[in-house]
Parts: structure tokens; sequence; C-alpha cells
């Protein structure tokens, strides 16, 4: 196995790789039978570092062919494999650029699919959001609260989906309608391909 | 053998100083800030029609633009060349979307509030120049059209730089990209073709819903709702990257729900990124960083006034640390 599959790897775990990384790295791992091992070790270190502070997940068991095969059939994953694979730091649904003259401040829409699932089938992405590596040592005493911090296991809701999506919406929006163009003469009218 | 390969490398060397000589003030007799101020003009003022490709960094859109000021108003039709057929036709600040049923940008013209910002904040691109380096890099052809590259590279690691083609006859971008401190490109515009100047039929500006289509506006500009009565903001980032400062701040209510969301805009002139604080009672996955293309949202959890625990999310085309920092540094300023 060479060692730059090992990196994009070891950064698919550390939600470092991007999709197309993760795409390559999932068709390779399928193909190479010592991948496949180290692969599942990865996992299954994971589960054990996170078992004392999440509960248990232990290592997946879903095969990466049938991971793989899902995702390009654009079929919706459960949500156990909506997590594991949730490492692919990029946004669900695909969404297309537009451009407008800046000067000309145009609405930017970002178009949304409100629906985890129709967002999953995208096919294009694999997960939306994912839980950040925020500098635990930087935050307050208030946020190091544990009851105040959700699990990083728990997949992020619906809700904070359509949140992120909206913030997004709302961001690109305040960039074309104020941002006097900036330097970015063509404001993004970003619209998720539905299907 | 060696010496000439040094020779060559000497001569080339010597005209890219020569040519970096040349353009370092100005070009043809107008600096970098002032091409850019002019790209502004030409693309709110010339009557133009073209076709684009902007590239995400995940994926290509094609769309057509033709644009035109009529007595004073401008006019402007976006057509998508590929995938979904959607149009979206400007007159002025009214803007109408033609799209097919089930359009998920439907639900997002019928959700998102109008403008929320009063066009205030505008600053020469010459004030830019504490952050952002400018220089001429020669001439190039784009769109069969000559280029004059201009990048725009910032002085730090908290922003993104800019390289840009400008149409050295109109003023118009011709192509763009925007970089990361590797040299990544992360998004890519480019005309393939561009008419500048030619007759143009206003008729294609006319609102022609075809048979199955749906059609939903939006009305762009100033016409925000209003600020919360007795609003103040009262929340801030207390860390900034250089050269950022607050462009604008708003608090709303969301059309949705009651809750009040308070919105921060910072910009450094020419990036931008928006503070988004709202209570959040029930915890829900707190902490996330999201990427697509060259835009990242960062959550975190704080605890705000009356020990209510709140949600800052920043969103902006900014690295990612540079969000994330902002997000851990802003607070509830208690008076």
């Amino acid at each position: 196995m060479s060692d730059k599959l090992k990196e994009f790897l070891s950064a698919a775990m550390d939600d470092e790789a991007d999709e197309f990384e993760l795409r390559r790295l999932l068709d390779e791992v399928s193909e190479d039978q010592s991948l496949h091992a180290v692969w599942q070790r990865y996992h299954l270190v994971r589960g054990v570092l996170q078992q004392g502070r999440f509960g248990s997940r232990a290592a997946p068991a879903h095969s990466i062919d049938s991971l793989w095969r899902r995702i390009d059939a654009g079929e919706g994953l459960d949500e156990q494999v909506a997590a594991e694979v949730r490492s692919a730091p990029s946004w669900v649904g695909r969404m297309a650029g537009a451009a407008v003259a800046a000067t000309v401040a145009l609405a930017i829409v970002l178009g949304f699919n409100l629906s985890e699932q129709d967002a999953l089938e995208g096919g294009n992405l694999l997960a939306d959001i994912q839980p950040s590596t925020l500098d635990q040592r930087t935050l307050g005493a208030d946020v190091q609260n544990a009851a105040v911090r959700p699990a990083l296991d728990e997949f992020p809701s619906r809700v904070d989906m359509q949140r992120m999506r909206a913030y997004m919406l709302h961001h690109a929006q305040h960039t074309s309608m104020y941002h006097q163009p900036g330097i970015v003469p063509f404001v993004k009218v970003a619209a998720f391909q539905s299907r | 053998m060696k010496l000439a390969l040094y020779r060559a490398l000497l001569m080339v060397l010597a005209i890219a100083l020569g040519s970096a000589t040349a353009y370092a003030e100005e070009f043809r007799g107008r600096t970098p800030g002032e091409w850019l101020d002019g790209m502004n003009v030409a693309f709110a003022e010339l009557d133009y029609d073209g076709v684009f490709s902007y590239y995400t960094g995940i994926e290509l859109s094609t769309l057509r633009v033709t644009h035109v000021v009529q007595d004073g108003v401008q006019r402007e039709r976006l057509v998508h060349l590929n995938g979904e057929p959607r149009e979206i036709i400007r007159h002025g600040d009214e803007v109408a979307c033609i799209l097919q049923p089930g359009d998920s940008m439907l639900e997002l013209a019928s959700s998102i509030p109008s403008g929320p910002f009063a066009r205030a904040f505008t600053r020469s691109f010459d004030e830019i120049g504490d952050v952002y380096t400018m220089a001429f890099h020669g001439l190039d052809r784009v769109a069969n059209r000559e280029a004059v590259r201009l990048a725009v590279m910032p002085q730090d690691g908290d922003r993104y730089g800019y390289r840009l083609w400008i149409d050295t006859a109109t003023g118009l971008l011709l192509r763009s990209e925007l970089v990361d401190g590797n040299s990544a490109r992360l998004e890519i515009f480019q005309f393939a073709t561009l008419d500048v100047g030619g007759p143009i039929d206003v008729a294609v500006f006319d609102l022609r819903v075809g048979e199955g289509s749906v059609i939903s506006h939006l009305t762009l500009g100033p016409h925000a709702q209003p600020r919360l009565e007795g609003g103040e903001m009262r929340w801030e980032a207390t860390w900034l990257p250089a050269g950022f400062a607050m462009a604008s701040w708003d608090i709303r209510r969301t059309p949705s729900n009651l809750k009040s969301i308070n919105t921060l805009m910072y910009s450094d002139g020419l990036a931008a990124f928006s503070v988004f604080i709202e209570a959040m009672p029930l915890a829900g996955a707190g902490e996330m960083v999201s990427r697509y293309g060259a835009t990242v949202a960062v959550t975190n959890l704080i605890m705000g006034p009356d020990d209510e625990r709140h949600l800052v999310t920043v969103v902006g085309e900014v690295p990612t640390e540079t969000a994330r920092r902002v997000a851990l540094s802003v607070r509830y300023a208690s008076r």
C-alpha cells in the first residue's frame, strides 16, 4: 500500500480528505485487501478512542463496496452510514454557481434541499456538516461545560443543516447586496441543483 | 549545454523583471485600483451579452448573461445553460426567477427576507493596500479579447487572493480566480464569449414563463425589514483579522419563528464574512465546520446573557482558521 494512500486514509479519518480524495480512497480500499484492513483498523481505533466519551460505536460493519455503490446510486444513506462518512468536508447537495455582475447587486440564491435525504441524493457529496475540531483550550469555560456540548458523535440534525444553509444564503445575500461588489465582481447566484 | 540553459533562464528572468517593472505602477495610465474601480463601473454601465462558466471548486456551471442600461435602469438576464432550466431576470431592484416546479430555489425565494442591509459600505479599491498587494502581470487573451492580468494578493494568511483578467478595451472582467495561500484555485470564473456594445433586443428581458414553469419574485436593495425597536448590537467579535471592520449589523426576527437573530458583517474591502448569533435553548449539534468551495461556515456554542446558550455561526469566503478564530472570539458585551 502506498504511503500516499495511507495519508489519504488518515486524512479521511481526520475529516481532512476532500470528496474527491474520499471517492478515490473508497475505490482503492475496495480493491486492496491490505488497505481494507487498515481502514478497519483505523475505525476500530477511533471507535475505541471515542468509546470513553461518546458511548459505543464499533468499527463500521458496512462494506465499502456497498457504501460506494449507494453513494453513486444516489441512494440516501441511513443515519449510521452517513455518520460514518461524514468525514467528507463538503456541502450537501450540488450547488450550481452562477455569476452576476457585481456592481449589479443581484440576489443570491442558494437553493436548498431541505431534507437530509434529498441532500444526500445529490449523489455528489457525502455529508454536509461535520463536527468541528474547535480547539477546546481556547473555548470559554462555559462552553467546556459538558452539558452544553453536544455529543460530537451526533450527526447534525436536519434543523442544523437547514440553519447552516439559511446562513450561507444570508451571507451570500449580504455580500451581493451591499458589499459593493468588492472584487468578486461576480457574485454567486448559487443554486442547488435539486436533482 | 548547461551554460546555454542558464543563459536562457537569465533571459527569461530579465524579460520577466522588465515586464514587471513596466507594469509595476500603472498599466496604460491606470493604477490597479483604478482598473478595479473601472471594472465595477463597466459591469454596471455597459451593454453586454456573453456566455461564461463558473467553477465553484466542486461544480462547473455555464450561464449566459445579457445586460443593458435602459433609461438609467439596469436590466439583466441570466440563463443557466446546463441542468435544470433556470432563468433570472432583473429590472432595477426587482428580480424574477423562472424555474421548474419543485426547484429548491423556490423555497428560498419565498423564505428569504429582502435585502438586509443598505448598501452603505463601500471602500475604494485604493484603500485596500494595507492588506493586499496589487500588481500587473502582463497581457493575456480571454474570450478572444485582450486582457490585462492583475494579481491581488493578501499580505497575510487570513484571507484569499485574486487573479483577474480585465478586458483592456472595456474594463469588463473576463476571467477571475480566487486563490488560497498555496495558490490553489478555489473558484474560477471565465467568459467564453463576450459581445460588448452590440445591439441587444430588450425583448429578451420580458418575462416569458413557459409551460410548466413557475415564477418567483424577489426585491433587492435597502427594503430591509426594520431593525427591532430599540435594538442595540451588543455582540462583537473580539478578534478580527487585520483590515477587517464591521460593515453593518442587524437584529431581525426570522420569518419562520419569533426568535431574533443578530447579524454582524465584517469586510476588509474585498473579502467578507458574516457572523450570526441566535439563542439556542435546545442544544443541537453545536460545533461544526462546513466548507463549500471557497465558502466556509463555522459554528460555536457560547453562553450569552441570562446564561442562555447562543449559537455563533461565521460564514464567509475566508480560510477556515480565520473563521474559526472569529467564531471563538464572539462575546456579549453586558453593560
